[in-house]
């Protein structure tokens, strides 16, 4: 078993294969060998890591994902790939814990749960137009109005199509 | 927020989009217009990286994290537009180089084209920019050694390090090349074709300068004609772009260049300038076998409206009416298959007789051809006559033109074009395009419903022909 600690002092004890579906938490457990302190994740608070854990105890029977591996995959977009039921569960589609869920999976270096993140704000945007993107996401339109002109028909030649 | 999200993140989320949900990205605010800045521009996606300058101490770490854009910038063509974005060209500092050999496929076009070059309208020289170094770097440490198509063009090349020299670099095996619009050192395009001509199908050499510094230019000349006169060059070309005006070869070897180049589907001589362009044109004309497009354009061939102090004499308007007859003629073994013709600065009559071989019944009468362009006609002594001109309303009508391009016609009134308007209505037409520069109509004078209503779009622009 191995004990992670969140920024605000909240300690969790999992199974190191789940420990392991991080890229970070891998690689230093390996590093020393085992680790019987509880290591120290001072970029993610308690409630944020819950629930990456959650989804690493899911996925822990996963194909394991190793740094080189990483590296390698650059032949292999996983742009198309669909959601799978369970993870559009668990992510949910509030942009706050997205956001949060992103922001830790890329710390903790988790591919798939940041592929996950950035998958569902794509999907969020795909479609719409630049005001409803600016409502959805809060987006300030900084634009002098000739500038959004110009860059509106700069770029009517790919919204025409 | 969504704006709050580091760069790499951001990058990895616009990555997932489709281009047009892209370019409304674009439109939501600055941060993602610079975002998207580097993906899409003026219609292509060209191979950007997804970083500015400033972010470029982020590592290559933080990108194998998002493998889709890595892919994504694997296009088959690294197209560059902005000169200054060759700054920002992913070089071994950036990348490892054997990483950048992985990364990025076998280049198979490179094309770097100052944003500020426009065929044959770009003609100042001094102005000329050198390419950044890194440019030399890249095409020395990247993958490029199955490069099919290099095109540099607008670039002062002066000072250009020999890259392409065989002790420096591989062979490519290039099919295309172009060094349109470059202050050129004839040792350079020397290196280039000795190495790499081999398997060459396009050559483009328009708008080309010879720094005033280089030495031995004849000598560098006669080199180039010599390796243009080899077989597996000139006997291969499909494609053929050169200025006569730049490229004073020695005595008869353009001609003899030319003659040699039998399978040429495409021929520009451009800059024909003041010199009789005639045996040149003779001998293309003579010995292509299946030329579909021909451009014979003079040094004034970009337009200019209601030009003062134009001298009367360029290209075809030294012709005498015999030549230009013996010219058409010539071309008669090809109005069968050309497809394209577009010619420099006409002399009135020669333009009379041109728009008269339109006509099916005329003795010169072409076949199937697209696009006729004449590029400046020439006022040497009148106003040509407005009973000649009249018709060409009728002839235009009455050809299987596709596209119609006139410059400099300031004695074209609207009273005139209406009276061709009226011609292209009687006869059911193939023409499509009448494109017109440089008249006395004003464009709002063409938007009655009448124009409207016409099967011909005739379009009344001032903006310069050769780039539309």
């Amino acid at each position: 078993m191995v004990k992670l600690t969140s920024s605000d002092n909240q300690t969790f004890e999992v199974e190191r294969k789940v420990a392991e579906r991080s890229i970070l938490t891998k690689n230093l457990l390996e590093d020393v060998g085992g680790y019987d302190q509880a290591i120290p994740l001072p970029n993610v608070t308690g409630p944020v890591l819950k629930r990456v854990l959650e989804y690493c105890e899911h996925h822990k029977d996963d194909a394991a994902v190793d740094a080189e591996e990483a590296e390698d995959d650059y032949s292999q977009p996983r742009v198309n790939e669909e959601i799978e039921p369970w993870d559009r569960d668990f992510i949910g589609s509030k942009q706050e814990v997205i956001f949060e869920l992103i922001l830790a999976a890329n710390y903790l270096d988790i591919r798939s749960l940041l592929e996950l993140g950035c998958k569902v704000i794509a999907s969020q945007i795909k479609g719409k137009t630049p005001e409803q993107i600016r409502e959805t996401f809060g987006i300030v339109n900084d634009f002098t109005p000739e500038e959004e002109e110009r860059v509106k028909r700069e770029n009517a030649w790919g919204e025409d199509s | 927020m969504l704006v709050d999200l580091p760069t790499e993140i951001l990058q990895g989320i616009l990555a997932l989009l489709e281009i047009r949900d892209l370019l409304v990205m674009a439109r939501t605010g600055k941060r993602f217009r610079e975002l998207v800045e580097y993906w899409v521009q003026q219609g292509h996606i060209p191979l950007r990286a997804p970083f500015s300058s400033e972010e470029q101490p982020a590592t290559q770490f933080q990108y194998q994290r998002f493998p889709w854009i890595l892919a994504r910038l694997k296009p088959p063509r690294l197209l560059l537009r902005d000169g200054t974005f060759l700054d920002h060209l992913p070089t071994s500092a950036f990348f490892p180089r054997a990483t950048l050999a992985e990364t990025f496929p076998p280049l198979r076009t490179f094309q770097a084209t100052h944003p500020k070059y426009v065929l044959g309208a770009y003609r100042n020289r001094t102005t000329l920019q050198r390419p950044p170094a890194r440019l030399w770097a890249y095409l020395e440490g990247s993958g490029t050694q199955e490069m099919y198509h290099f095109i540099l063009e607008g670039w002062d090349l002066a000072d250009a390090p020999f890259v392409f020299k065989e002790k420096h670099s591989r062979r490519y095996p290039l099919e295309t090349l172009s060094l349109c619009g470059c202050n050129l050192p004839p040792y350079l395009l020397l290196d280039f074709l000795a190495h790499h001509g081999r398997d060459l199908r396009h050559l483009y050499l328009a708008d080309c300068w010879i720094p005033p510094s280089t030495p031995s230019v004849a000598a560098a000349q006669a080199a180039i004609a010599s390796i243009l006169l080899q077989p597996q060059i000139s006997g291969t070309l499909r494609t053929l772009w050169l200025d006569p005006c730049t490229f004073r070869f020695p005595n008869g070897r353009l001609d003899a260049i030319i003659s040699r180049c039998q399978n040429l589907h495409e021929l520009r001589l451009g800059r024909l300038n003041g010199e009789n362009p005639w045996d040149v044109i003779q001998l293309a004309t003579q010995a292509t076998r299946d030329l579909k497009i021909l451009r014979l354009l003079t040094n004034r061939h970009a337009f200019t409206i209601f030009p003062t102090g134009r001298t009367p004499l360029w290209g075809f308007c030294l012709m005498v009416l015999e030549d230009w007859f013996r010219f058409l003629g010539a071309l008669q073994d090809h109005f069968t298959s050309l497809s394209t013709l577009h010619l420099g600065m006409l002399s009135l009559p020669a333009a009379h007789a041109l728009m008269r071989a339109l006509t099916p019944t005329e003795q010169f009468a072409f076949g199937p051809l697209d696009h006729l362009g004449i590029f400046g006609i020439n006022q040497v002594s009148e106003m040509p006559g407005v009973e000649d001109v009249r018709e060409w309303g009728r002839y235009m009508a009455q050809s299987s033109v596709r596209t119609i391009t006139l410059t400099d016609l300031p004695w074209l009134d609207e009273v005139l074009l209406r009276q061709w308007a009226k011609d292209l209505i009687k006869v059911p037409s193939t023409l499509r395009h009448l494109r017109l520069f440089g008249t006395s109509v004003l464009p709002e004078k063409i938007q009655s419903s009448f124009w409207s209503t016409l099967p011909v779009q005739v379009i009344i622009c001032d903006a310069d022909p050769i780039k539309n």
